[in-house]
C-alpha cells in the first residue's frame, strides 16, 4: 500500500456521520455534517456519497428543497467532462434514481417555470442516453408533470409512451407505477378506472416506501363519490398511522381531511388537522400546501356546519395563529385556511396557465352538500 | 363466444413458492393447519376433544422417504374431495360446518399446494365423521389431474396425507429437519403432535408457552422462553393480553436503543401456530422498545401473513397491548425506581414519544427524560432545580451554533431539533405554572450580547460600515457587541434558511444557469431577505485596533480574513468565492509580512 492508498484523516469521522442512527432530523443533520466535512476537504467522492443519502432521506421525510439543493450539485458533477466523468460511471445509476424523485417534485414548486422543468427534462433523458436506459421513467414523469400542470391533453399520449417503453430495471417499482396510473386517470377524470388501477395497493399485494398511503389518500374522495364509502374507510383506517407519521405526507392529509369532513369523522378529522398544520410549517413546497389546505378548509366548514365553533390543537409556536392555551377558534382557522389556499391556487394557476387544478380543489367543497356519516359497521372494518 | 382460461398448476406452484410462501419448509405449516382445522372443525360438529396429530417418517433404503401426516379430525366426504380439492381457492373452512370462518387458521384454499413444493405427489386418505360412508383416496399431480376413488375398508374418520420426497427436497426429509420444522410452527398447539422416525414415537409439543399457566407467569419464565423463540437476552418481559385481538403473549424489551423509525418485527401465532416472525402493527408506534411473542386467537392475518388486516378491532388490540406496556412502565416507575432509569438510558425516546401526547405520562416521567443542552446532557429535572428559565434552540443547526457561546453567556441552552423534543418543552408550564420556556436562535443570542456605548459604537463605524460593504456579496452584515469569551474576535451566525441558502449557493455555483435559475426560483421565497451576520467582539483587543486602522486596503482584507475565519470556526463549508477569499488574503498577509522582513 502506498500513501495515496490511505484512507484521509476525515475519513473516520465522515464513516461515522454516515451511519448516524436517530430520527429523520438527527440523521438528516449528520448527513449534512458529513456533506459540509467531504466540501471543506474538496472530496468530491465522499461529497457524492453524503450528498446521495442526504437526498434519499430528505425526499422520504419531506425536506424538499435539501433534495433539490444537493441533487443540484451532484448533477453539476456528474456533468463536467463529458465522455470522460470518473463520478459519473461510478454514482450515475444512483444519480439517475435520485433524478426521478427531483423530476417529480419540481413541478410542485410554482415558483419553478415551465421552461426550467422542460430543460431538466432535456438533462435527464441526456443522462439515460448516456447509459442506454430505457426512457420510462421519463415518459411516465412527464405524465405526472402533465397532470400537475393541468396539461390534460397531453396525459394519455405521456400515458401511452410509458407503457409501451421497455422494462430494464430502471422504471419505478410495480407499487410506484401502480400509483401513477392512479395519478393518471384521476387526473382525466376517470375514478373508476383510477380504482382499478390500483387493486393491487388495495389489496396490498403492491407496497414500497411510500405505497399504499399516498394512494390510500389519493382515493379516498374519488371512491366517495363513487358511493363507495366503505371500502374508502378500509383505506382510511389502513394509512391514517403512517400520514400522520412523516411530514413527507403533508399533501396526503388534504384527501385525509377531505374524506373526513365528508363523513363527519370530526374527531379523527381534527385530529389530522393538528398533523396537517404541524406539517404546514415544516414543509414549504406550494403543491404540498395547497393540498393539505384544500382538505383543511372543508373540514373547517363542516365544523362550522354543525356549530363547532372552536377546536383543541396543540400546535408549535411558528404557526401564526398559535395560541399558548391550545384554543382555537374555528372561524379564523377558516380564514387562514382559505386565504392561503387562495393565493397558492392563483400562483399555480398563473405558472400553469390554466386554473385545472385549482378548480378540482375547489370543486371538492360540493362534497359538503352531501355529507354521508360512515355507517358503524363501515367503521369497524373489515376485510 | 367464451373460453376458458387454461392454468397451469405448475406455474401457479411456482408463483406460491416464490411469491406467498418464504420457501418449500412451510409445506409443514400448510399440512399442521390443515390437521389442527379437521380437528376443530370435528370438535364443533360432535364435541370430540381428543384431537391429536401424527407425523411419521418412512425411510426406505434406496428409495426416497416418505412423510405420513394424520390426523383424527373431521375428514372430507367424497363429494366434498371433489369439491374442495379440484378447485384453487375453494376451502373447506368458508363458511361450512356453521362455524365462522374466523374459527379456522387455514382460509385461502391453497394449502395444499404447497406440498407440490416438496413431492410430486400427493396422496390422501380421508373419512369423514360426519357420514357412515367409505373412506376415499385422492391422488393429485402437479399437473393439475387428480384421481378419487372410494376404498373398501372405512377406518376410523380422520385424513392421512403421504408425500413421498421429491429430487431436491431430500432436507426437509431428515429426522432432525423436521422434528426442528414441527417444534417451529407447531410448537404451542395445544393438540398434541408426535413424530415417528426410526421406529420411536416423540412428542414434539409438551412444553406451553409461559402465558398459558394465566396471568401468574413468572417474569423468569417469560424470559426464559422470550430467549428460547427469539434468541438473545432483555431487559425485561410484560405480560400480553388483548380482549379484542384475542392476545396472550410476552413483550420483550430491548437491551438496546432501536432507531424509532424501525418498525419491530413480532413472532405472532394464530391459533398457536406459527403465523409469522415478521408481523409489523400489531403495537402503538411508540412501542419501538420491544419485541413481542404472542398468540391470537382473533386477528386477521393479511395473504402474506406478515401483517393484520387494519380495522377497528386492530386498533383496539393496539390500544390494549399499548394499555399493558404503559401499565409495566408506570408500575416500574412506582416499585423500582433505578430499574426504571436504566429504562430510561436506553428507551428515553420511547417515553417521549409516548409523553407527547400522554399527560399522566408527561407528569411522571417528563423530569427523567434526558435532554442535550450546551452543558452537556442532563435530564429534566436536574435543568429545571439549575433554572427557571428553559431555553431551547428549535434545530439542531441552531443548536450548534449557540452551544459554541451559550455557555460562556452563562446560559443553558437546550436542543430541541430532536423529534419530540419542542413539544415536550413546550408542555412544561402545564405542569410546572412558574417555569416559562423561550426559543432563542444564534441571531436572537447574538442580539442579547452587550450593546456597547454610543462613543463605542460610533469608534466602530467606519469599521461595521466597511464590514457591511465588503460582506454583501456574501449575504452577510455586520454588527459589534461586547461578549464572552473574549478571545472570540467575530462570530457567524445563521438562519436555518439561510444554511439552506448558503448550501444552495454552493450547488449554483457549480450548476448550469437552468439549474440555478431553478434553486433561486424554488427557494425564492425563503431567500430574498436572509443575510447572516458577523457580529465582532467590542471585548476582543483586536477588534478595537481594526476600528483604529485607517488603512481601508488592509482593513478590506483583514475583514474578509475574519469573515473566512468566523466560517472555518463554524463549520461552514466555504463556497469558491469564500475559498478564493482566504487564498487572496493569506498572500497578501503573507507578501505584507515578507515584505517588511530585509531582503536576503
Amino acid at each position: 500500500m502506498n500513501d495515496n492508498d490511505q484512507e484521509p484523516e476525515h475519513a473516520i469521522v465522515f464513516d461515522t456521520l454516515l451511519v448516524t442512527a436517530g430520527d429523520d432530523e438527527e440523521v438528516l443533520a449528520s448527513l449534512k455534517e458529513a456533506v459540509a466535512l467531504a466540501d471543506t476537504h474538496g472530496d468530491l467522492d465522499r461529497g457524492m456519497i453524503a450528498r446521495l443519502r442526504l437526498i434519499r432521506k430528505a425526499t422520504f421525510s419531506g425536506n424538499h428543497e435539501d433534495v433539490l439543493v444537493h441533487f443540484a450539485w451532484c448533477l453539476a458533477q456528474c456533468q463536467k467532462n463529458p465522455g470522460d466523468n470518473e463520478l459519473l460511471k461510478r454514482f450515475g445509476s444512483e444519480v439517475r434514481w435520485c433524478f426521478k424523485w427531483v423530476i417529480a417534485s419540481l413541478p410542485k414548486f410554482h415558483t419553478v417555470t415551465r421552461a426550467q422543468i422542460a430543460r431538466a427534462f432535456d438533462d435527464m433523458t441526456e443522462l439515460y442516453d448516456i447509459s442506454g436506459e430505457s426512457h420510462r421513467a421519463i415518459h411516465s414523469l412527464r405524465g405526472q408533470t402533465a397532470c400537475i400542470f393541468g396539461d390534460l391533453g397531453q396525459i394519455e399520449g405521456h400515458r401511452d409512451a410509458w407503457l409501451a417503453a421497455p422494462e430494464d430495471g430502471s422504471e419505478d417499482c410495480a407499487a410506484c407505477e401502480a400509483h401513477t396510473l392512479v395519478t393518471l386517470n384521476l387526473a382525466l377524470g376517470r375514478p373508476a378506472d383510477a380504482v382499478n388501477a390500483a387493486a393491487g395497493l388495495i389489496k396490498g399485494r403492491l407496497r414500497c416506501a411510500e405505497q399504499p398511503a399516498t394512494t390510500d389518500s389519493d382515493l379516498l374522495v374519488p371512491l366517495f363519490k363513487l358511493d363507495r364509502a366503505d371500502e374508502a374507510q378500509r383505506l382510511q383506517q389502513r394509512s391514517y398511522r403512517a400520514i400522520r407519521r412523516s411530514r413527507d405526507y403533508l399533501k396526503e392529509t388534504g384527501g385525509f381531511l377531505a374524506f373526513l369532513a365528508a363523513t363527519d369523522q370530526l374527531s379523527r378529522g381534527v385530529e389530522m388537522l393538528q398533523t396537517g398544520i404541524k406539517y404546514f410549517i415544516q414543509v414549504r413546497r406550494g403543491w404540498d400546501r395547497m393540498h393539505m389546505l384544500a382538505g383543511a378548509r372543508l373540514l373547517l366548514r363542516r365544523l362550522l356546519q354543525v356549530d363547532r365553533r372552536e377546536v383543541k390543537l396543540r400546535l408549535l409556536p411558528e404557526f401564526e395563529l398559535y395560541r399558548r392555551d391550545n384554543r382555537y377558534a374555528v372561524e379564523p382557522l377558516l380564514a387562514w385556511a382559505d386565504g392561503q389556499f387562495d393565493d397558492l391556487a392563483g400562483q399555480f394557476d398563473k405558472r400553469n396557465g390554466n386554473t385545472v387544478i385549482s378548480n378540482g380543489l375547489r370543486g371538492m367543497a360540493r362534497l359538503l352538500e352531501t355529507v354521508r356519516p360512515i355507517a358503524k359497521d363501515e367503521a369497524t372494518g373489515g376485510e | 363466444m367464451e373460453h376458458r382460461f387454461q392454468v397451469n398448476l405448475r406455474g401457479i406452484i411456482g408463483l406460491l413458492a416464490n411469491n406467498l410462501y418464504s420457501g418449500p419448509s412451510v409445506f409443514i405449516r400448510e399440512l399442521l393447519q390443515n390437521c389442527v382445522d379437521a380437528v376443530h372443525a370435528r370438535r364443533l360438529l360432535d364435541g370430540f376433544d381428543e384431537g391429536s396429530i401424527q407425523f411419521e417418517l418412512i425411510e426406505n433404503r434406496g428409495a426416497a422417504p416418505t412423510l405420513v401426516v394424520e390426523d383424527n379430525g373431521i375428514g372430507l366426504t367424497e363429494a366434498e374431495v371433489h369439491r374442495f380439492l379440484a378447485t384453487i381457492g375453494e376451502s373447506s373452512k368458508r363458511d361450512e360446518l356453521g362455524a365462522a370462518r374466523e374459527d379456522f387458521i387455514g382460509q385461502f384454499g391453497i394449502g395444499l399446494l404447497s406440498c407440490f413444493m416438496v413431492a410430486d405427489e400427493i396422496v390422501m386418505l380421508t373419512r369423514s365423521s360426519r357420514e357412515n360412508g367409505p373412506a376415499v383416496e385422492w391422488r393429485g399431480r402437479p399437473d393439475g389431474t387428480y384421481s378419487v376413488r372410494p376404498l373398501e375398508q372405512s377406518g376410523v374418520p380422520g385424513t392421512r396425507v403421504f408425500l413421498r420426497c421429491k429430487e431436491g427436497s431430500e432436507a426437509l426429509f431428515k429426522p432432525a429437519r423436521l422434528r426442528e420444522l414441527i417444534a417451529h410452527y407447531g410448537g404451542l398447539l395445544t393438540e398434541p403432535i408426535w413424530l415417528t422416525t426410526g421406529g420411536a414415537r416423540r412428542r414434539i409439543n409438551g412444553e406451553p408457552p409461559p402465558w398459558r399457566d394465566g396471568p401468574s407467569a413468572g417474569r423468569g419464565d417469560l424470559l426464559d422462553f422470550g430467549r428460547r423463540v427469539l434468541g438473545g437476552d432483555f431487559f425485561d418481559a410484560i405480560p400480553l393480553r388483548s380482549e379484542a385481538g384475542g392476545i396472550e403473549g410476552a413483550a420483550y424489551v430491548l437491551t438496546h436503543s432501536p432507531s424509532p423509525s424501525a418498525r419491530q418485527k413480532h413472532r405472532v401465532y394464530l391459533k398457536n401456530m406459527l403465523l409469522t416472525e415478521q408481523a409489523q402493527g400489531l403495537l402503538p408506534d411508540w412501542a419501538f422498545f420491544v419485541r413481542c411473542v404472542v398468540n391470537s386467537d382473533r386477528l386477521r392475518p393479511t395473504a402474506s401473513r406478515e401483517g393484520f388486516f387494519e380495522d377497528e378491532s386492530l386498533e383496539r388490540t393496539r390500544e390494549e397491548l399499548g394499555g399493558c406496556l404503559r401499565s409495566w412502565l408506570l408500575k416500574l416507575a412506582r416499585s423500582d425506581p433505578a430499574r426504571l432509569e436504566r429504562f430510561i438510558a436506553i428507551h428515553y425516546l420511547a417515553i417521549k414519544s409516548m409523553a407527547v401526547h400522554d399527560d399522566e405520562f408527561y407528569r411522571i416521567f417528563i423530569d427523567m427524560l434526558p435532554f442535550e443542552t450546551s452543558r452537556g446532557q442532563t435530564t429534566m429535572g436536574e435543568y429545571r432545580r439549575a433554572n427557571l428559565q428553559v431555553l431551547y434552540a428549535p434545530t439542531v443547526d441552531q443548536f450548534r451554533q449557540i452551544a459554541a457561546v451559550a455557555g460562556a453567556q452563562n446560559l443553558c441552552v437546550i436542543n430541541a431539533g430532536y423529534t419530540y423534543d419542542q413539544e415536550l418543552l413546550l408542555r412544561l408550564p402545564e405542569v410546572f405554572p412558574d417555569l416559562t420556556v423561550e426559543r432563542i436562535d444564534a441571531e436572537s443570542l447574538a442580539q442579547s450580547f452587550e450593546d456597547v456605548s454610543l462613543e463605542e459604537r460610533e469608534s466602530c463605524f467606519d469599521l461595521m460600515r466597511l464590514a457591511d460593504l465588503v460582506l454583501q456579496p456574501f449575504r452577510c452584515a455586520a454588527d459589534v457587541r461586547r461578549f464572552r469569551p473574549t478571545e472570540l474576535v467575530a462570530l457567524y451566525n445563521i438562519s436555518d434558511d439561510g444554511l439552506l441558502m448558503r448550501a444552495a449557493r454552493g450547488a449554483a455555483d457549480q450548476s448550469n444557469e437552468n439549474w440555478a435559475g431553478m434553486l433561486a426560483n424554488a427557494l425564492g421565497d425563503t431567500g430574498r431577505s436572509i443575510y447572516a451576520r458577523l457580529v465582532f467582539n467590542f471585548d476582543n483587543p483586536l477588534v478595537r485596533r481594526l476600528a483604529s486602522l485607517t488603512d481601508r486596503k488592509l482593513l478590506r482584507r483583514l475583514i474578509e480574513l475574519l469573515y473566512a475565519q468566523a466560517l472555518l470556526a463554524g463549520h461552514h463549508p466555504m463556497s469558491m468565492a469564500e475559498l478564493k477569499l482566504l487564498n487572496q488574503g493569506l498572500i497578501e498577509l503573507i507578501s505584507l509580512a515578507a515584505g517588511k522582513g530585509e531582503e536576503p
